[in-house]
């Protein structure tokens, strides 16, 4: 008896996503293998920008990050590539051991092959889950931060990431 | 993944779907991007099964649903898929673990999943005996909500029809569940 293996993840020509969420950074945000997720605790008012590339047009539900230990006033939202603030949940109290979640009254259109950045700002004294950048890693990754941006603010003046490290990982849950 | 067991028996081309891939799962991108693999461990409580949510990009047909067993197979597994609404699917029902680090296959009801839909998938397992699963161990409580895993606390092994599970409570090792599937809908 002979046995003929099948690809079961054909790619589609319209890419979905598993549970129609992205994590960025992540292998789907377009990126290889970072670093193992560690609960580390941002710089107090800093924005942190992390560009992706929608992969179809749809729409944004709501977006998260886990808050491991601590609270503090955080903002979670989104940009598109120029700095226009599309929407976000403004400066609000985060809990310990709990998803804080950004989740738009009327949810925010994305476009098939349209660059985004999805923001984090924190004051800095909550650890969130977050990867590990570089200033290896840093520029390969799209990211960018913003001192002063709590809450996030529009536009958003992009400066380069440098060596920073703390990278949070951000869920987006899209509509289909 | 890379085959180490003899192919299971069907007439029909297969290949195996594993659910905590990141074409698959949320949980799969996270788990690519922060774990090594799964490896010999233990389930976290006894009887409180854990799911993941996952998706599909080609119509494919489950003909089997299947775990690797621990270095010491042993206990009753259970691994059951369920639809967007919780509605079960099709289940293994309760199977006792037999082989050490082997690929464990139950022949369950061809069952057609829908590209693009969301889809659950659950594992149960009633002993916390160490080595009795492969698991997805040192998930943070993070990383685990950051996925879309849910529990429930069933309190026996066969995972119920409908689900109805709630938010974590603590971080939960996930037992790799695999499938042998078909390409199309049956």
């Amino acid at each position: 008896m002979t046995y003929k293996s099948l690809a079961y993840n054909e790619r589609s020509a319209r890419m979905r996503l598993p549970q129609n969420t992205l994590i960025v950074p992540g292998k789907f945000g377009g990126f290889g293998r970072l670093s193992a997720a560690t609960a580390q605790a941002g710089t107090a008012n800093q924005g942190y920008y992390q560009s992706f590339v929608q992969p179809y047009s749809t729409d944004i539900i709501s977006m998260s990050v886990w808050n491991q230990t601590g609270t503090n006033n955080a903002d979670l939202g989104l940009y598109d590539a120029t700095g226009t603030l599309l929407g976000s949940k403004g400066s609000t109290a985060s809990v310990a051991a709990s998803l804080f979640t950004f989740t738009p009254s009327v949810p925010i259109p994305v476009q098939e092959g349209v660059m985004y950045f999805a923001a984090f700002a924190t004051a800095g004294t909550a650890t969130i889950l977050a990867f590990s950048g570089s200033a290896q890693n840093n520029p390969r990754m799209g990211r960018a931060i913003q001192a002063s941006a709590l809450a996030l603010p529009s536009p958003a003046t992009f400066a380069a990431a440098g060596t920073t490290v703390f990278l949070p990982i951000i869920s987006i849950v899209f509509a289909n | 993944m890379t085959l180490t067991v003899p192919p299971p028996m069907t007439t029909r081309p297969w290949a195996i779907l594993d659910f905590c891939a990141p074409e698959v799962s949320v949980f799969g991108q996270l788990v690519n991007q922060t774990n090594t693999g799964p490896a010999s461990g233990f389930f976290g409580t006894a009887n409180t099964a854990v799911a993941i949510p996952f998706m599909l990009r080609s119509n494919l047909t489950i003909l089997k649903l299947g775990w690797i067993n621990g270095a010491a197979a042993g206990n009753n597994h259970c691994i059951a898929i369920y639809d967007a609404s919780y509605a079960r699917l099709v289940t293994t029902g309760s199977t006792l673990g037999s082989g050490n680090n082997t690929l464990q296959w139950v022949d369950t009801a061809d069952t057609a999943l829908v590209r693009d839909t969301l889809y659950w998938v659950a594992y149960n397992h009633e002993s916390i005996t160490v080595d009795r699963c492969t698991t997805y161990g040192g998930m943070q409580f993070g990383t685990c909500a950051l996925s879309g895993m849910l529990q429930q606390a069933v309190g026996a092994i066969a995972l119920p029809d409908p689900l109805v599970p709630v938010a974590l409570t603590q971080a939960r090792a996930f037992p790799a569940p695999y499938a042998l599937v078909t390409a199309g809908l049956g």
